[in-house]
């Protein structure tokens, strides 16, 4: 019998492949494409506190192999979640951790109170990393001090899994990363997208409303590859890798490299059953190799 | 995997592709298709409203404008297509034909084509800025009001010159921003319904790439919660 199960906290993947957040919407959008039982499982579009109005059109340019998005993390606040998302995930029969961003200290405790009273999600992947936000530079993830004050005591609201979503663009990843490591976080899901642009040559004006976008897709795979590599360096906590996966190859090299498991984000949106096609390629790959455990691929790295 | 039965070049760049219908999901008019191409550059899916519809296949009308639409004017009769359909919310309410006024700007008549009904007269403007869609509509034998801001012998101006012409309480378009704004402004009072396009990313509700505002400031899904929306309320610019 073939094991692909992984465990990050106190979730157990039934495969190490997840539908990134952003990418996945609320889970319901996938159900249609996927075999839930056959996933690892998914994260949810990013929840904040207040309703949050997404970036004005247009949202999306296709690059040489990638992608650039501007969505804005809208969504419709904690509250609308609970009431009209979660009644509808709850009984999926797969991971669900919920994408959670704070603007500020005060809002994390508050968003982690309201939600940690329910069941029917796995956990949290705390997203201090998302470039498509105006309101100035907010980012936590851009200095080890800033995501200090987010991280240091997160652990002590829940109980629940409990992952950190970071950023590429900020050399203090690294640092933040092995920071939650020590304040008790789960995992560390990294990559994110890397800082893009591009211009409307006829207007001579930026694409973008909000000038920067983030670029993903197989563009980036390469990259996050080694940024990953550099976070094995950094933490012992499990990494659920993100970047440009697209084929079981890419999964593999992450997991090779010292990924615990992966997300999947832009491809998603072009084969929305890539969760279970792949899912079942690992499977089928493993028998084929002889790899009973997938603990056997983990880390598996000969350097 | 779907098939290509039939591929028709119809006017210089504009191509209608048949599909073997390969599930039996109802298709409603206003829904889309999703189809994968194999571009080097481009990675994302091409939408395409669904043109027309029978129980064992549907069609697509295709302008080659780039990369992606390219590479799927090229693929060859015969040949297995990934496609994603029906997608978007499908019109499944009765339209009074005799008061409804069809407003088709360029490629805009793709959209409205499964809308309409083939065996009576309609009343149907169809915009060509540029005079381009003379071809189009001739071989789909629609009969309509030809407006064209450039040919000689045709009714000159912009489809809104001429909405006076019709008695309708339902205006149902599908073209340019700018064409739907201006209808906008002489739709008061009456139902509007736009089917509206955006780029996409997903086409299927995961990515909130193609959003489009209303005038509340809130956002609607184009793939999800339309393509057919409230023209009336929606901020074109």
């Amino acid at each position: 019998m073939i094991n692909t199960h992984v465990k990050i906290g106190k979730t157990i993947l039934k495969k190490p492949i997840l539908g990134a957040s952003g990418c996945s919407g609320w889970g319901e959008e996938l159900l249609r494409f996927n075999d839930f039982r056959k996933i690892g499982g998914f994260v949810t579009k990013s929840i904040t506190l207040k309703e949050k109005i997404g970036n004005e059109m247009p949202r999306i340019m296709e690059t040489y192999g990638g992608l650039l998005n501007s969505i804005g993390l809208e969504n419709k606040g904690v509250e609308y979640f609970i009431e009209n998302i979660l009644p509808k995930i709850k009984n999926f029969e797969c991971a669900k951790f919920l994408n959670i961003v704070p603007f500020e200290e005060s809002e994390l405790k508050r968003m982690i109170e309201i939600l940690d009273r329910r069941n029917g999600f796995d956990g949290y992947e705390l997203n201090i990393s998302c470039p498509n936000i105006s309101n100035g530079d907010v980012s936590f993830n851009s200095s080890v001090s800033e995501a200090m004050k987010l991280i240091k005591n997160a652990r002590k609201l829940t109980n629940k899994t409990l992952l950190l979503k970071l950023s590429p663009v900020y050399e203090a990843s690294f640092e933040i990363a092995k920071m939650a490591e020590d304040a008790g976080f789960d995992g560390i899901t990294f990559t994110n997208t890397y800082l893009g642009t591009a211009i409307n040559i006829k207007e001579r004006k930026f694409y973008f409303k909000n000038k920067q976008a983030g670029l993903s897709g197989g563009a980036i795979k390469p990259i996050s590859l080694m940024n990953v590599y550099k976070m094995t360096k950094k933490v012992n906590i499990p990494i659920i890798a993100v970047g440009g996966i697209k084929s079981l190859d890419d999964v593999l090299e992450y997991l090779i490299i010292g990924a615990s498991a992966v997300q999947i984000g832009t491809y998603l949106l072009i084969e929305p059953d890539i969760l279970s096609r792949i899912s079942e390629e690992l499977t089928a790959y493993m028998e084929k190799e002889k790899i009973n455990d997938i603990s056997d691929i983990i880390r598996s790295l000969k350097e | 995997m779907t098939t290509l039965l039939d591929k028709q070049c119809i006017s210089g760049n504009i191509f209608l592709l048949t599909f073997k219908r390969d599930d039996k999901t109802p298709i409603f008019p206003g829904q889309f298709a999703n189809i994968m191409h194999k571009s080097r550059e481009k990675i994302l899916r091409r939408p395409f409203s669904i043109f027309s519809f029978s129980d064992d296949k549907f069609s697509v009308l295709v302008k080659n404008v780039g990369r992606g639409t390219e590479a799927i004017t090229e693929i060859n009769k015969g040949n297995k297509v990934d496609i994603l359909y029906p997608l978007g919310k499908g019109f499944n309410d009765d339209l009074d034909s005799d008061k409804t006024l069809f407003v088709a700007g360029g490629m805009g008549i793709a959209g409205l084509y499964s809308f309409l009904c083939k065996k009576k007269k309609q009343n149907i403007i169809i915009g060509d800025r540029k005079g381009e869609f003379k071809d189009v509509i001739k071989y789909l034998g629609i009969n309509c009001l030809y407006v064209s801001e450039s040919g000689k012998n045709d009714k000159k101006g912009k489809v809104t010159d001429f909405l006076d012409m019709f008695d309708f309480n339902t205006l149902l378009a599908c073209g340019s921003k700018q064409m739907l704004k201006a209808l906008k402004s002489k739709t008061q009072n009456k139902r509007y319904l736009v089917l509206y396009e955006e780029i996409m990313a997903c086409g299927v509700g995961l990515c909130d790439g193609c959003a489009v505002k209303y005038e509340d400031n809130s956002f609607r899904k184009v793939c999800t919660d339309g393509p057919l929306l409230d023209g009336n309320r929606i901020i074109y610019d």
